[in-house]
């Protein structure tokens, strides 16, 4: 297959087992079914609907945070939500990503002037990438998937990079 | 009126009677005669079964509780007002409009008032230690602390899961800072509600640990809820013995914010609040600032208003159909919908120039004219619905395991429907031929050709057939919209910061989920005094929350996707 054509036939490559897995990382991150507000019917429903069709990119929701590998904030999160979805992020297994969906996730929003607002979800939960947008397009989750893509395809350089540097 | 009054007197209840223009009759009664003031007039000849909403107001000096009431067989609106000062005791009347059970509870917590006589006086959508949110004096958050956002400290142990986990419940959640931004004379702390604290008790009051119950807990995460909504069901083996609903994990205060905001801009709120309807919500809030304000619309802005909202009642149904599908195990459905949806907010993005959030309709009128490719884009999307909504219909409709989960499942008869104040598809599933665009029309709907679709079974399948009825409906609409569009203007002339006339007025449409209406207080400033949100769906909650008990856990999931939930929308 792809790895054929690098290396010819009946070649051995060898790879870090990490990169490996990295790779599958990037591949399949497969986000949990968790919408909270308007961002939820964009970043969600017609995410996995038949025009976006996000499973082209390996990106598929799971009904439970065990078996998540990103959590989709999608939509306000208010002082009664904040517990619960720092409860959802403790319960996701290592590693975790979480996408900051739409306005209200990265800073409040519309609403971020009522006193019950939490102003920014990295408030409650460490975010990796932030999608800007009331809501924000199913194109705008689409790139941000990419760019997390990216995120962790870095990560696992300046990991090895590490493990070079202490001569494992 | 003099009807009312001569109910009222002969109830020997003191009241004061005055007719206002734009809502109709409104009495005003002491707090005392309060209740015998609403039995008195819901038994007499008068009939006025219905409570369409009630909700405070806050006047500066006291709260006042008003009573929305409907006669269907008179085809009239009362309004009942009565005062409560800050921090009284507000008097349930739970038994005798049953549909009062949420708002009751909703009002007292956000207007710091005990709640007497209610069979669960618990906070509604806040958590223990909110200050009353809607009073006048709490202002919200300034400019300067929202920029300056990092200041915003959240205690990382208040998140830890073990320090009062269940209710949602953050003992004291932010209230530094709402505390920060009261006013000088600090409001005296009403007596905090209970909140459930941990499941020691089911919803039924049976000690869980000594007793072979299950109390399972669906939700705030749970793929079937749509949205945020957490039912607490107490089980026996698989049967419901008691459920209930908990809500609030959406309150983001689009009620208080409109108070900040000018008569333009309040319709970005509102399209947040029902969230894939957005159209009609704005509808509603301008059909109420033209009442108070005298502004006529030109002809065309109606007919614009009517095309969009029955384009944007189309998307949302399919917003429904699809993950009813899912709900009764059918994936096909919510695939072969959303092809329709995304050609839908493709016009619909061409028009406005948003997917979902438009703020199209204003004041006046709508924002823009109708774009030279719209109609073109509109007619190849009704030939291509008209097909696939046959196919949708065969599709779930037809399919015997569907209607052996749905027949006979969640029935509401009549009075039970109008009793929990049910409006839209789910009254009119239940036989009772009731629809806001032909009775009180609006816009342009008078003029437009259209069948109300009516079930009488009241069961889960009658409200499905309802609403796929209404998205045929709904498309020869949009083509009696398109081929009889007016020429003229698209909006009034409408000053540009709107500062209408003091006075009250209630707006009401038929959003996909019932009766959406806004109730407007203004005095004369360029942003509302107090608006209130009528929630279809916050009724249809608890009217389902209601049915139950009696029920398998996998046809409460049926049933809860019947009702069309917007948690936006119930929350607010």
């Amino acid at each position: 297959m792809a790895l054929d054509k690098l290396t010819g036939e009946h070649s051995a490559i060898f790879i870090r087992s990490e990169q490996l897995f990295d790779v599958a990382r990037r591949k399949s991150l497969w986000y949990m079914a968790f919408g909270i507000a308007c961002c939820a019917i964009e970043g969600l429903m017609h995410a996995s609907g038949p025009k976006f069709d996000f499973d082209r990119m390996g990106v598929f929701f799971r009904a439970s945070p065990r078996q998540a590998d990103v959590m989709i904030v999608a939509g306000t999160v208010n002082w009664k939500m904040a517990s619960t979805v720092r409860r959802l992020y403790d319960e996701m297994p290592e590693p975790k990503w979480v996408v900051a969906m739409g306005a209200c996730a990265c800073s409040g929003g519309p609403f971020r002037e009522y006193p019950n607002v939490v102003m920014g979800v990295d408030k409650v939960v460490p975010v990796d990438v932030y999608i800007p947008g009331c809501p924000p397009r199913p194109e705008s989750v689409q790139y941000g998937f990419i760019t997390l893509m990216d995120k962790i395809k870095a990560q696992t350089g300046e990991r090895l990079a590490a493990a070079r540097h202490d001569g494992r | 009126m003099t009807v009312a009054r001569g109910v009222l007197e002969r109830a020997a209840v003191a009241a004061s009677i005055e007719t206002v223009e734009s809502l109709g009759a409104v009495c005003r009664v002491s707090s005392s005669d309060a209740r015998k003031a609403l039995v008195a007039l819901r038994d007499s000849d008068l009939a006025v079964g219905f409570l369409v909403d009630l909700f405070g107001i806050d006047t500066g000096e006291a709260v006042d509780i008003v009573y929305h009431l409907r006669s269907f067989a008179r085809d009239e609106e009362l309004v009942v007002k009565v005062e409560h000062g800050y921090g009284s005791t507000l008097e349930s009347v739970w038994d005798i409009f049953p549909a009062a059970l949420m708002p009751e509870r909703e009002t007292a917590e956000l207007f710091g008032l005990e709640l007497a006589g209610h069979p669960n006086p618990k906070r509604l959508l806040t958590t223990d230690g909110c200050p009353p949110y809607l009073r006048k004096s709490l202002v919200v958050r300034s400019a300067e602390e929202v920029r300056d956002r990092a200041s915003q400290h959240v205690d990382a142990t208040s998140l830890d899961r073990t320090a009062g986990s269940l209710a949602g419940g953050f003992a004291e959640p932010g209230v530094a800072e709402p505390g920060a931004s009261l006013d000088a004379t600090p409001i005296p702390a009403p007596k905090p509600l209970p909140v459930p604290r941990g499941l020691k008790r089911a919803p039924s009051g049976v000690d869980i640990e000594n007793s072979d119950r299950l109390v399972l807990n669906m939700g705030p995460q749970h793929p079937s809820t749509h949205g945020v909504l957490r039912l607490i069901l107490e089980l026996d083996g698989e049967e419901i013995v008691s459920g209930e609903a908990v809500i609030g994990y959406l309150h983001r205060g689009i009620e208080k914010l409109a108070e900040s905001r000018r008569y333009s801009a309040v319709g970005t709120l509102l399209d947040r609040g029902d969230y894939v309807s957005g159209i009609h919500a704005e509808l509603a809030f301008a059909l109420a600032t033209e009442k108070i304000a005298g502004i006529e619309v030109p002809r065309r802005a109606n007919y614009l208003r009517c095309l969009l909202g029955e384009l944007n009642r189309i998307a949302s149904h399919i917003t429904w159909y699809g993950p009813m599908g899912l709900d009764s195990g059918a994936m096909g459905p919510f695939l072969y919908t959303f092809r329709d949806r995304e050609t839908i907010l493709d016009i619909l993005e061409d028009i406005t120039g948003q997917r979902m959030m438009f703020n199209y309709v204003r004041p006046g009128g709508v924002v823009n004219d109708i774009t030279t490719t719209a109609e073109a884009k509109i007619r190849a999307f009704l030939d291509e619905f008209a097909v696939h909504v046959d196919e949708n219909d065969e599709l779930l409709m037809g399919n015997e395991i569907f209607q052996a989960r749905t027949q006979g499942i969640g029935v509401f008869d009549r009075e039970t429907a109008l009793g929990f104040g049910l409006t839209g598809a789910c009254l009119r599933g239940s036989g009772v031929d009731w629809d806001i665009r032909r009775d009180r029309p609006y816009a342009a709907y008078d003029e437009l050709e259209f069948d109300v679709p009516v079930a009488e079974e009241g069961d889960v399948y009658a409200r499905c057939a309802v609403r796929l009825e209404e998205m045929r409906q709904s498309a020869r609409m949009i083509r009696q919209c398109i081929e009889g569009l007016p020429e003229g203007e698209h909006t009034a002339k409408v000053a540009k910061v709107l500062r209408p006339p003091a006075g009250e007025a209630y707006g009401a449409v038929e959003s996909p989920r019932g009766e959406l209406g806004v109730h407007l207080v203004s005095d004369g400033t360029d942003s509302p005094y107090r608006m209130r949100y009528r929630p279809p769906a916050l009724y249809a909650l608890q009217a389902g929350e209601a049915m139950l008990p009696g029920l398998l856990i996998a046809d409460a999931v049926v049933l809860m996707g019947s009702m069309d939930l917007i948690l936006g929308e119930v929350d607010r």
